[in-house]
């Protein structure tokens, strides 16, 4: 488990992290978003164990990260841009982290060289972003981390290689419990992925929830009345986040169990009802909003 | 057990980086070997190849041996001095940059503090396979050499130990220099910060020692040769010092590599290695791609660069118009200008100039505390004297205004008179010395006195109070202070407007004193070697070819003409030094009578001549006494008798000739 207490990183001044606190269980994908300047690279560098945290803790199973090469051993970070040494290849990589990690395996490398199309010993430098990115995983996958953490890891990938990429993490995640923590600044790339997401903002945590119970807690429904009833006799019967209406069809969030929230609805009696799935991005505008911020402003 | 495996695992991990490292390293390590291997064994391989000149085959096999190994110990000092240090700077610096440059990068700090590989043994791994591509390059090219020079059956023992000093200064100047250039790395933000600033110090320390010397000398009076001690240049200068040790060989005398200097080099590299060690381990990874890692350092590196720029314009200024004011207004405002430019070169930008100044403060602050510790005698240094009971002798020569050294300056030049013992020596000279307490003791109170002399002229002192002038309005004494065997302390003092002074009055009536002693007069250089004089010749300048000779070793009684000669010698060069110092600011008329009358007037010479060994009565010679010693002459030198400076002894060399 990666419990992260009251932690703190401040850049000269400036709190990058403002004493921020939830935890990730083990053997979960949990998601990081928010906008440029969040603190989403920041929270994975010091993570890492690359930052010294200026205040508070980030633990992997009680111990910090930084300066401890047993922790460090456990997990491998992927950053936003990945570097590589001059002229160094795929077996290169090999050459160096098989030294240091001490669950390198040979194995795993060459199914995954062969998964991905990639030339194992074709200069890295002259890749492709997105190949760059899919020698890093190949090498991260290889020293097979209990954490994996991972920044903007989609950027430049294909759908195919993107899915792929899902495929194996969600595969090591279920074989070995390994604990992904993936920052985003996309929210699509990471709803149908995640198990848990956070949101950050300005150093701090607005929101932190698993998703499935951040999908059950609200609906969206659209029906259609031959008499508009009073939006304020409606809010009165139901917890309505935000409503639109046009002409006789009234489409509106809502906050609650769905057999409760119907059964309210019959009784103005509607001509005609659905409830239509939301998107995470909508539950997460719906939740922002309901706290009183402008989603508009925090992701992008 | 826990202990034990973690240092394993430390070892394991250093070992790890060092490898990693080392693989990535040895192309750059080899174009290194390449030029060493052209600019050692291979030009001693060209050195040995050479035609040799008819003068060298025809000398002896031992004289030939002798000679080549002369060249090839000199060509080795030679070749590390224009080649060897150069190169070892420069790979010292790309070595940091490759193996420590990552820290400057975001992108590879985030791999490579990631990686689960501790600080300590990612600084030693990256440390030490820097340390070995920068030693065994230079190794196999001294090997070579050695291989070369062995095969042709040169390679003396004393060639192979000249060598080995020369290959170990080297290693030990690279250990420094790596350890000094990675220290700075780690200070450092961006390779180009780090370029700047390594830059900035091995050019303004030595810069600000000089002028600082420089300043020292031209303010305090006494001083009488400049304050600039080359082991301070480069005591904390590794590259200066990097130079400096193996130029050593051509530096005789001026600059030695001895047992100090191998022990403060070997504790400065260790130190030097552990300070970079402890910061690389307190450094923060955000540090890299900004401005600085550790403030205080850059902070430290500004104001020692403004302050050696602003120091170095003003003195430029005062040397151009001789000016203490000027000198003060130079160093602030260029002391300024040198802040901004490293404002530039550190931030790229004068923006946050206005927030940045307050250390510019710091700069003035010490150039204020350092230009008052001067003014006021820098801490003693214009009164300290040594105690006259550490004192063996003193020689007090009065410069100007006397016809003696006018007159022995006129053959000999600027260089005093030296003996066969030490002919190639031209600062050993026999001079006149005090050796009784009592006038050692004077001459300290002739020292103090002239200090207060100096004081009384102007106190604080000024830039230019203690210029060396030959000014003839001017009046300088020199006081050589011999404490026993080890060298000799100098005082110099040059007076120019002191006449209404009561210091300097009393300070020549102390030297009257002084120089009307017995043991003074016969320690002068006529009187002191006067058994080596074996020919008088008498100089008409209207018709050189009457030039006429006697030989001493020709007169009847040559005992008892010596005897009056010297007795001569001795009341005229009494009664000139008596006049001098009763006049000793009006010396210009002097000068010119003597010059107008010079080419018209008969006048004799005494020869004193090199062949003839002598035994001085007194005086100092080397730092040590001279009475007792056999000593010659390195050259003949000759000595003006003219009527107007030697009445007596003219009249007795006039006797001589009507006979």
């Amino acid at each position: 488990m990666i419990d992260i207490q009251t932690l703190t990183k401040k850049f000269g001044s400036f709190p990058a992290l403002d004493g921020i606190s939830f935890q990730i269980p083990t053997g979960s994908i949990f998601g990081l978003v928010g906008s440029n300047g969040a603190g989403k690279s920041t929270l994975l560098r010091t993570l890492a164990g690359i930052y010294r945290p200026d205040a508070g803790a980030a633990l992997f199973d009680g111990k910090a990260p930084f300066e401890n090469t047993e922790v460090k051993g456990e997990l491998f970070f992927i950053s936003d841009y990945p570097y590589f040494p001059p002229q160094s290849t795929l077996e290169d990589l090999r050459q160096m982290f098989q030294r240091f990690y001490p669950n390198w395996s040979d194995e795993t490398f060459d199914r995954l060289c062969a998964m991905f199309p990639l030339e194992r010993k074709g200069k890295l430098k002259d890749m492709s972003k997105g190949m760059q990115r899919q020698a890093a995983v190949i090498a991260a996958l290889s020293t097979r981390p209990s954490y994996f953490l991972l920044d903007e890891i989609f950027d430049g990938l294909d759908p195919v290689v993107r899915q792929l990429l899902k495929k194996l993490i969600a595969g090591e995640v279920a074989d070995r419990s390994m604990t992904v923590l993936i920052a985003s600044h996309n929210l699509r790339e990471l709803e149908d992925f995640c198990d848990s997401i956070a949101l950050l903002h300005k150093g701090g945590v607005l929101l932190e929830k698993d998703l499935d119970s951040l999908r059950l807690g609200i609906l969206r429904v659209q029906a259609v009345f031959r008499e508009m009833p009073e939006i304020s006799a409606l809010k009165e019967k139901i917890s309505i986040v935000n409503f639109e209406r046009t002409g006789s069809v009234l489409s509106f969030v809502a906050r609650g169990n769905e057999e409760e929230i119907l059964a309210e609805l019959k009784a103005f009696e509607p001509q005609f009802y659905e409830v239509i799935p939301l998107s995470l991005e909508e539950v997460f505008i719906s939740e922002m909003e309901a706290a009183g911020y402008d989603i508009n402003n925090i992701v992008s | 057990m826990t202990s034990t495996t973690l240092s394993a695992k430390k070892k394991n991990q250093t070992l790890g980086v060092f490898q990693w490292q080392l693989r990535r390293s040895m192309g750059l390590s080899a174009v290194y070997a390449s030029i060493l291997l052209l600019a050692y064994p291979v030009v001693t391989l060209f050195a040995l190849f050479m035609p040799r000149d008819e003068y060298y085959l025809s000398l002896t096999k031992e004289e030939q041996l002798s000679r080549t190994v002369r060249q090839l110990s000199a060509m080795t000092d030679g070749i590390t001095l224009a080649v060897g240090a150069s190169l070892m700077l420069l790979f010292a610096l790309i070595f940091t940059v490759w193996n420590f440059g990552y820290l400057h990068r975001k992108q590879q700090i985030d791999l490579f503090h990631a990686m689960p590989i501790s600080r300590g043994a990612m600084f030693w791994g990256k440390y030490l396979s820097g340390c070995l591509c920068l030693y065994a390059p230079v190794v196999l090219a001294f090997l070579l050499q050695w291989i070369v020079m062995l095969c042709f059956g040169v390679l003396t023992q004393s060639l192979f130990l000249s060598a080995l000093k020369v290959l170990a200064i080297l290693l030990l100047m690279t250990c420094a220099v790596f350890s000094f250039t990675v220290l700075i790395a780690v200070c450092s933000g961006s390779t180009l910060d780090t370029m700047a600033s390594i830059a900035l110090i091995s050019i303004s320390y030595p810069v600000l020692i000089f002028i600082g010397g420089s300043v020292i000398y031209n303010t305090i009076p006494g001083l009488s040769e400049l304050f600039m001690p080359l082991e301070l240049v480069c005591a904390f200068s590794p590259p200066a010092a990097a130079y400096l040790a193996t130029a050593s060989h051509s530096l005789d005398g001026v600059f030695s590599v001895g047992t100090g200097f191998w022990l403060w080099w070997v504790t400065m590299a260790v130190l030097l290695t552990l300070f970079a060690l402890f910061l690389y381990c307190r450094r923060k990874s955000e540090s890299a791609e900004s401005t600085v890692s550790y403030g205080p350092v850059k902070l430290a590196i500004r104001v020692l660069s403004s302050g050696t720029g602003g120091m170095l314009f003003g003195y430029l200024v005062y040397l151009a118009t001789q000016n203490h004011l000027y000198y003060l207004w130079g160093t602030a405002i260029a002391s300024l200008l040198a802040y901004v430019v490293t404002e530039l070169v550190y931030t790229k930008t004068l923006r946050r100039l206005h927030r940045h100044l307050i250390p510019y403060g710091g700069v003035l602050l010490i150039f204020a505390l350092f230009t008052a510790f001067v003014s006021f005698g820098f801490f003693g240094l214009d009164t300290y004297l040594p105690k006259a009971d550490e004192v063996e002798c003193v020689d007090i020569s009065y410069n100007h205004g006397t016809a003696y050294p006018t007159n022995v300056r006129a053959y000999s030049a600027d260089k005093k008179l030296s003996t066969s013992e030490d002919w190639w020596d031209y600062s050993k000279a026999l001079l006149p010395a005090f050796y009784s307490q009592e006038k050692v003791n004077q001459a300290i109170e002739l020292n103090k006195t002239l200090i207060e002399a100096a004081r009384e002229e102007q106190y604080p002192y000024t830039m230019g109070q203690n210029k060396i002038s030959y000014d003839l309005a001017s009046w300088t004494c020199y006081l050589n202070y011999y404490p026993g065997e080890s060298g000799s302390f100098t005082r110099c003092y040059c007076l120019h407007d002191a006449q209404s002074n009561a210091s300097f009055q009393k300070a020549l009536s102390i030297l009257r004193e002084l120089y009307s002693d017995e043991e003074y007069l016969n320690g002068l250089f006529p009187i002191n070697a006067i058994e080596t004089i074996d020919a008088v010749h008498l100089m008409n300048p209207e018709d050189y070819t009457a030039e006429r000779t006697k030989l001493l070793s020709a007169l009847k009684d040559e005992g008892g003409f010596r005897r009056k000669l010297e007795s001569a010698l001795y009341n005229d060069l009494k009664a000139q030094i008596d006049r001098d110092i009763q006049d000793p600011f009006d010396s210009e008329k002097e000068w010119a009578d003597t010059n107008t009358s010079f080419y018209e007037e008969t006048f004799y010479s005494l020869n004193y001549a090199s062949q003839v060994s002598f035994t001085p009565k007194g005086g100092v010679f080397g730092g040590k006494a001279a009475a007792g010693k056999e000593l010659k002459l390195a050259s003949d030198c000759a000595m003006e008798i003219r009527k107007d400076e030697f009445p007596e002894t003219f009249a007795l060399l006039e006797e001589l000739f009507e006979k």
